[in-house]
């Protein structure tokens, strides 16, 4: 028996109750046990919101902790251990567990809705990043818990963190910990790019994105370049601490330095992956309120960018006293001065919407005026540690934790609580108190000023960061005092912050629908938010297309747009042309699923067994996690079995039936962040060559040249067979196809073979940090080679199958993608290890 | 499925495409690019330069390492220019007011391009002014 809304007129004229009900139980999650399925948009970017906020608290406890340690003189009440442990995990709980987890969460939320789309991009990889986040941040709370917390700082500087001084698990908590959550923040930058670019409303072209749109894509961008050399520097100590292959010990040939390289080269970007979105969150308020659109829309895309490249040229200046030339320390210095100038651009603009508009002084604008204060002072004491004498006077005392807070907090916290009090109304439906508003932003804004602003004085009489006490008499005392005294104030303005919310999204006033008058998508919706997002797609023609249209919302859900009618069971939005905004396909997401729960499981498996060293298990969970992936990827695309016909020539197709689907973005992408991660390690290779003090090794690597002719001609085989295949299934040649994965996989069988000769021939890996790191990069190509084989064996199962009718060889196009950054990656990798004992007499 | 003439109304109809590849839509930041080319090839170039100990050079009156990261970044400051010399020949092309998401990003190729090269030539003035070893 067919459903009154089964056909697409009846679709067309249905009430929007009816639209509203049918699409409610297409797009939304299960509840109960189901909730675990969970993939929409809106419940996993709470989920992340809310989780980073448990992490948030925890980390504000040891903040507290740590300032009454500080109050007086003396040792206090923590011994050097605990304190340790405490500040350690602050600072990790705050840099990794809320900070970027808390964003990616707001950009999961919000941007379908401000782009006018229904998801993102990759549903099931989005459910798969939060389960991977929780995970790492339980293995490192759990060891807290367990007084197990690593206690070498955030930075977890080696030696310190290295075997000799940190014995036990604490150190292979963070690195393990903190590896595992950086996954899931690539596997969110991944969706983010991808939502960004290709799923937009009909009509957004790139000059009419919101500007949160542009801060995000950015941002993800430099998630997939920054955070991979700090999973690299992970995944070399703990090498280093459980299996003795040294990279940061002097005597075998490491250097110390190299770990400061690989921490900064992720540690400063990461201050302004921190500080972008929250930027973005200000560049969307500052309009509402100002009554006017953005100021310089083109400069403060340049800016963005400039700021985001430009961030990635500064990571020396965190070590300036280690004793670099003078010349080189002048390339950073300029490049830290220089990111004033695009932050200062998008000041100005700020600035001038507010002068040029007609503002409206609400809760949120007050936060925003905190950030715009707390924010240029922190900057200009930036730019005094720019100065590399300032910053070799000031280096690791209280004087830089004042700058990094004055930037963190200034930069994240209020656009952040601005940015809660502004959406609120859109998750819950319901308006915050004005007046505990008030009062827990001049507690906040008081008790933070109150407490820095002195640390800036203490540092300059010379307190160094990580004492755990003391002495009296040295003119730090009362400043200290007064440090804590703020920061309790502080922390009562926090308090009472997250009360309001909680309480207020409970009991509020109810809001209208576009409560402050914005100009963006995500208010052309009921509120809170229902889980499709939009009952039919906005066409939009501006860059504030509700400014423009202020009935837009309700055209939308009488369902006046795109998309208006739907395919029971199948979750369907719109994908564009990424620069003029045209309409190219529709892109057939997928629902609730188990399996990225079941794959992070496996994961949570694989990484535990490696903290506890039990390999075995460890191989049992990553095979695990591969079959999961296997089975994940297999289902993808399979229901989508019908053929073009003559009737839908005028329809837009499924993404199935198209090229550049998200699949090739995600891989594409995934790879620039693999990618990212090789170049750090030969940075690493020759860093270790030019300037660690105990090179040369011993002995070079003595294998037969026919080796690295073998892998490389492999190399090139495995690229070519792959080519062959795509291009035979483009042209319906089944044999040719055939052949061509066949020669792909012999070539990639090759391949594995002549680098694994290689490894044997290579001196024994814990003998010196030269062979440590040729075996690294030569297991490298070996494991990219094997997950190739796996690519094209999945390939060539599928293309077989009848399940799946190959319309455009998507399947071939990824195992191509792949093959050819494998053969690339193993060409270098021959020339540089054949290389290096040719060019050592230069050193 | 949505037919196409339900979202027609939304193309806009007087805008040039601007297909967006590999090179086209890497443009805008190809002058970023350069400056991280730049500032790796002259912190490398400074490293491996010490460490070999370049012996000096007659030529100039000044030093092997200070005459090689000149060079490096000579060749940089006119990529740079070159790159913005182009830009700046499309700056209105297609026209500002009917150029659409195209001409968006034409001049901001162009804002970049300029940033670009003042940031290349900032970077490399202390060549110039610091002895490049010590």
């Amino acid at each position: 028996m067919s459903s009154p809304l089964s056909t697409a007129d009846a679709q067309r004229s249905a009430s929007p109750i009816a639209r509203h009900r049918a699409l409610e139980s297409l797009w939304r999650d299960p509840t109960g046990w189901g909730g675990f399925a969970a993939v929409n948009h809106s419940t996993i970017g709470r989920r992340f919101m809310l989780t980073a906020l448990v992490f948030f608290l925890v980390g504000g406890v040891l903040a507290m902790l740590i300032r009454a340690q500080l109050a007086t003189s003396g040792a206090g009440f923590l011994d050097s251990e605990t304190y340790n442990q405490i500040f350690t995990m602050h600072g990790t709980l705050m840099m990794f567990l809320f900070a970027i987890p808390m964003l990616e969460g707001f950009a999961m939320y919000l941007l379908p809705k401000m782009l006018g789309a229904r998801d993102l991009a990759y549903p099931r990889l989005g459910a798969y990043a939060y389960w991977c986040y929780l995970c790492g941040g339980l293995i490192l709370l759990g060891g807290m818990a367990l007084g197990l917390a690593p206690s070498s700082g955030w930075f977890m500087y080696t030696p310190l963190s290295g075997a000799q001084y940190s014995p036990g698990v604490n150190a292979d908590i963070w690195l393990i910990g903190i590896t595992f959550a950086e996954i899931s923040a690539i596997c969110a930058g991944v969706e983010l790019i991808t939502s960004i670019l290709t799923l937009r409303a009909p009509g957004m072209r790139l000059d009419r994105m919101p500007l949160f749109a542009w801060y995000v894509l950015v941002t993800a961008g430099m998630i997939l370049i920054g955070f991979p050399p700090l999973i690299l520097g992970s995944i070399l100590l703990e090498l280093e601490r459980a299996f003795g292959l040294p990279f940061f010990e002097v005597t075998r040939g490491g250097d110390p330095l190299l770990w400061q390289h690989l921490f900064w080269m992720f540690g400063h970007p990461e201050v302004y992956i921190i500080f972008l979105p929250a930027a973005g969150m200000v560049s969307t308020m500052i309009p509402t309120f100002a009554r006017h659109p953005m100021v310089g829309y083109r400069w403060i895309v340049a800016s963005i960018v400039l700021l985001a490249v430009a961030s990635f040229g500064l990571w020396v200046h965190h070590m300036f006293t280690v004793g670099i030339p003078h010349l080189a320390q002048s390339f950073f210095s300029i490049a830290s001065m220089l990111v004033a100038i695009p932050t200062g651009v998008q000041f100005f603009a700020w600035i001038a919407t507010l002068w040029m508009g007609k503002p409206v002084w609400r809760l949120p604008m007050l936060y925003l005026a905190g950030f715009l204060f707390v924010f240029v002072a922190g900057g200009l004491t930036g730019v005094m540690l720019a100065l590399v004498p300032f910053n070799w006077q000031v280096h690791d005392t209280h004087f830089v934790v004042a700058h990094m807070h004055y930037v963190l907090t200034g930069g994240l916290l209020f656009p952040l609580f601005a940015a809660v009090y502004y959406w609120m109304p859109h998750m819950t439906g319901r308006m915050p108190s004005e007046r505990l508003g008030t009062w827990s932003f001049w507690l906040i804004f008081g008790g933070f000023n109150v407490a820095f602003l002195p640390m800036h004085l203490t540092g300059l009489l010379g307190m160094p960061r990580r004492v755990f006490a003391y002495p009296e008499g040295l003119g730090w005392d009362a400043i200290n005092m007064v440090s804590s005294i703020g920061s309790f104030v502080m922390a009562m303005g926090v308090a009472l912050f997250i009360l309001d919310v909680f309480v207020h999204a409970r009991i509020g006033r109810l809001a209208s629908r576009n409560p402050w008058g914005a100009g963006t998508l995500e208010w052309a919706m009921p509120t809170p938010a229902p889980s499709y997002n939009f009952a039919a797609l906005p066409p939009v023609d501006d860059r504030d297309p509700l400014w423009r249209t202020p009935g837009l919302g309700g055209d939308l859900a009488g369902g006046h747009g795109a998309l208006a009618t739907w395919t029971p069971g199948v979750r369907e939005t719109l994908a564009v042309d990424i620069v003029n905004g045209e309409p190219t396909h529709v892109v057939r997401l997928p629902g609730p699923s188990y399996m990225p729960f079941a794959a992070a499981m496996a994961t949570a498996v694989f990484f535990l067994c490696v903290l506890f060293k039990l390999y075995m298990g460890a191989m049992a969970g990553a095979a695990i996690a591969l079959a999961l992936f296997i089975v994940w990827a297999w289902r993808t695309g399979a229901d989508d079995r019908t053929r073009i016909t003559p009737e839908q020539s005028d329809t837009l197709l499924p993404h199935t039936h198209v090229s550049g689907t998200p699949g090739v973005w995600g891989v594409g992408l995934a790879l620039t962040a693999n990618g990212t991660l090789f170049a750090a390690l030969l940075f690493g290779y020759g860093f270790l060559w030019l300037i660690a003090p105990n090179w040369p090794p011993a002995a070079f690597i003595a294998v037969s040249p026919a080796w690295f002719a073998g892998a490389a001609a492999a190399a090139v085989l495995a690229w070519f067979g792959a080519k062959r295949a795509l291009r035979a299934e483009q042209r319906g040649r089944i044999a040719t196809r055939e052949q061509g994965v066949l020669l792909c996989g012999a070539g990639g069988l090759a391949l594995a073979g002549c680098m694994g000769a290689i490894l044997i021939g290579a001196p024994p890996a814990r003998a010196h940090a030269y062979a440590a790191t040729t075996s690294v990069l030569v297991g490298y190509i070996i494991l990219h080679a094997a997950v190739g084989l796996v690519f094209s064996a999945v390939s060539w199962r599928r293309g077989r199958s009848t399940q799946h009718v190959v319309l455009t060889g998507t399947d071939l196009r990824l195992s191509l993608i792949w093959w050819r950054y494998v053969a690339v990656t193993a060409l270098i990798v021959v020339a540089v290890v054949a290389g290096l004992p040719y060019v050592e007499p230069l050193r | 499925m949505t037919h196409r003439h339900d979202i027609a109304a939304s193309r806009g109809n007087n805008e040039r495409r601007f297909r967006f590849r590999f090179g086209g839509g890497l443009r805008p930041v190809a002058g970023l690019a350069l400056w991280v080319s730049a500032f790796v090839f002259l912190y490398g170039g400074l490293s491996v330069g010490c460490r070999a100990a370049l012996s000096p050079a007659p030529l100039l009156n000044t030093d092997s390492v200070t005459l090689w990261l000149s060079g490096v970044w000579l060749l940089h400051v006119i990529g740079a220019a070159a790159l913005l010399y182009a830009s700046w020949r499309r700056r209105d092309d297609p026209p500002r007011h009917e150029g659409g998401a195209a001409g968006f990003l034409e001049r901001l190729t162009l804002s970049l391009d300029g940033i670009a090269i003042a940031a290349i030539v900032a970077i490399g003035v202390p060549i110039l002014l610091l002895p490049p070893c010590s």
